[in-house]
């Protein structure tokens, strides 16, 4: 069943002026509760814009946004409601932690969400948890902390709100190979305790092939392409020609299949690739 | 071999911390490392391994608490040089809105040899040529806020190189930008170094990028762990990865084959490497 819905989504910035942009043009794409989506395409192709729809932060020019098949800007209450319900989380969120304490900063959303104070706190403990931040980590100036922690201390302040759906926008991005991993593994984490849906951006086709359950190919403001990784990485010449590369593996696996080699192209990960290798390799008898 | 353009001399620096009585851990420990002339040289490392220190010391931004840097001799200590040390090794950070100065992209180009006190008639000459190199020359009367991430960020390049530096430090000038930012900004950094002859030290996450590099640096818990051509580190994937790293998906696809007794060729890089060796064993 539907979770999040865009029926015609269409956004331009600057209307009405000579700068007028469509950064969105008729886009629909349809998330099913409890998916991990990944929103891909290149910087200026519209991801950012359409994930600032889905919790009401932009109004759509024309077209809708539906949560649960209601439309989200319905009535007052509703667009409010939403932003609870939907919680987006920028790019570069650590530039927005502003609290004295670390604690303070994962409490905010929940405050003024009007829930008792055991409640806060409740979520606060369980948020820090989801994210990898040890109690003692709680009292401390959330300037005090390294990148990759203050990170996951922003990405906490919004899944302490427990919303339906997690957005991310390009949570790993500026991180090291270790710091990525952590937040990819926060992200399936979320998914499995909660059962709720979860939409990342990312530009990383590698990391997208690991964990997503369905992608969104965004380009030139529209929906270029929408499926599961197989069917959208298939066409990989395709997606590099809209700004994005398929991952290493896959063009070792492309070339092999061009030499005459019977393996499958639809390889992504370096764990395929290798089982994929060890088939053929065990098949010509050449293992020992 | 000629002599270094920057030398580290067993470098110590550490921050300060906010509360005095705090002392905080050294964040570059006697670090000694030589960078010469015309080489490309890229830095690998985790976050807070050491790296983005490593740049701020590289052309006197910071100073060490032990130790000396050198830049083509002169000790970044010595403040009489200090205006000659930077001429000489210009610096590009990550984030390229905050290296921009003007509201338009010949202007902020123009800002750091305009402030060295040069003609003119040599300034229009130089911020030409650098837009040029970097391939942005069309967009000179442009805004630079209404830019992409990469084409403000090879903007912020052409700043550096109107200096006309000997050496430039790139520090994660790519992380904040998608693949195509990414691969216009390394073109512009090759070509620095193959056309211009400028030698390159290019802090990077990316180890497709570092692959790139005539020599890769290591760094790990505040110094240099590992030093060698790209060959050499990746072929250590195992060490590479016990300190948080990822080495290319093309090394680790060879190593696991090679672990199952499949006898591949230690070196293999790039994608055509990788396919040419198994290709070459399946033919037996």
């Amino acid at each position: 069943m539907s979770h999040i819905k865009t029926e015609n989504l269409t956004y331009t910035y600057s209307a009405g002026t000579p700068f007028k942009i469509t950064a969105l043009d008729n886009v629909n794409i349809d998330i099913e509760k409890g998916e991990l989506v990944a929103v891909i395409g290149h910087t200026g192709s519209g991801k950012s814009t359409l994930v600032q729809h889905l919790n009401g932060l932009l109004k759509p020019s024309s077209g809708r946004v539906l949560l649960d098949g209601e439309d989200i800007w319905s009535s007052k209450e509703k667009v409010r409601s939403t932003r609870f319900r939907v919680g987006l989380c920028f790019q570069y969120p650590e530039y927005q932690l502003f609290e004295s304490t670390v604690y303070k900063d994962i409490a905010f959303g929940p405050s003024n969400m009007g829930l008792s104070e055991a409640e806060i706190d409740e979520r606060v403990r369980r948020a820090a948890k989801y994210v990898g931040i040890p109690d003692e980590m709680l009292g401390k100036s959330p300037f005090d902390l390294s990148g990759g922690e203050k990170r996951r201390v922003a990405i906490a302040g919004v899944i302490s709100m427990e919303p339906e759906v997690l957005i991310l926008d390009e949570p790993t991005s500026g991180l090291d190979p270790a710091g990525r991993e952590q937040i990819l593994a926060i992200l399936k984490n979320y998914r499995k305790m909660t059962g709720n849906t979860v939409i990342v951006v990312s530009h990383s086709m590698d990391d997208v092939a690991r964990f997503a359950t369905k992608v969104i190919v965004m380009n030139d403001s529209r929906v270029e392409d929408s499926g599961t990784v197989d069917e959208v990485y298939e066409n990989s010449a395709h997606l590099s020609e809209i700004g994005l590369s398929v991952p290493q593996v896959t063009e070792v696996f492309i070339k092999l299949k061009k030499l005459g080699y019977p393996v499958s192209e639809k390889i992504y990960t370096v764990e395929q690739g290798y089982s994929e290798l060890m088939r053929l390799f065990s098949e010509r008898g050449l293992l020992k | 071999m000629s002599e270094p353009i920057i030398e580290f001399d067993n470098v110590t620096f550490r921050y300060q911390s906010d509360t005095e009585s705090e002392v905080l851990e050294a964040a570059v420990k006697n670090l000694s490392l030589k960078i010469y002339e015309g080489e490309f040289v890229a830095v690998l490392g985790h976050n807070g391994s050491g790296k983005s220190t490593l740049a701020k010391l590289a052309n006197g931004l910071l100073l060490p608490e032990s130790g000396k840097v050198l830049v083509d001799s002169m000790d970044t200590a010595c403040e009489q040089d200090d205006i000659k040390i930077k001429q000489t090794v210009g610096v590009v950070f990550q984030n390229p809105d905050n290296q921009i100065v003007s509201t338009i992209v010949e202007e902020d180009v123009a800002f750091g040899p305009e402030n060295l006190g040069i003609e003119p008639s040599e300034i229009r000459r130089r911020v030409d040529e650098s837009l040029k190199i970097v391939g942005m020359y069309n967009y000179r009367k442009h805004e630079p806020h209404k830019l992409s991430g990469g084409q403000k960020q090879r903007v912020a390049i052409a700043g550096i190189i109107a200096m006309e530096p000997r050496c430039i430090v790139l520090d994660e000038p790519t992380a904040m930008l998608d693949p195509v930012g990414r691969r216009d900004v390394m073109a512009a950094i090759k070509r620095l170094n193959s056309e211009l002859g400028i030698t390159v030290v290019y802090i990077t996450h990316y180890m497709e990028e570092a692959c790139e590099a005539d020599r890769i640096v290591v760094m790990d818990d505040a110094s240099v762990i590992m030093d060698g051509t790209p060959r050499e580190i990746f072929s250590d994937t195992e060490k590479i990865r016990s300190i948080g790293l990822d080495v290319p998906q093309t090394c680790r696809l060879a190593q696991m084959l090679r672990q199952s007794s499949i006898e591949l060729e230690n070196d293999l890089l790039s994608i055509d490497e990788l396919v040419n060796g198994i290709d070459k064993l399946l033919k037996g």
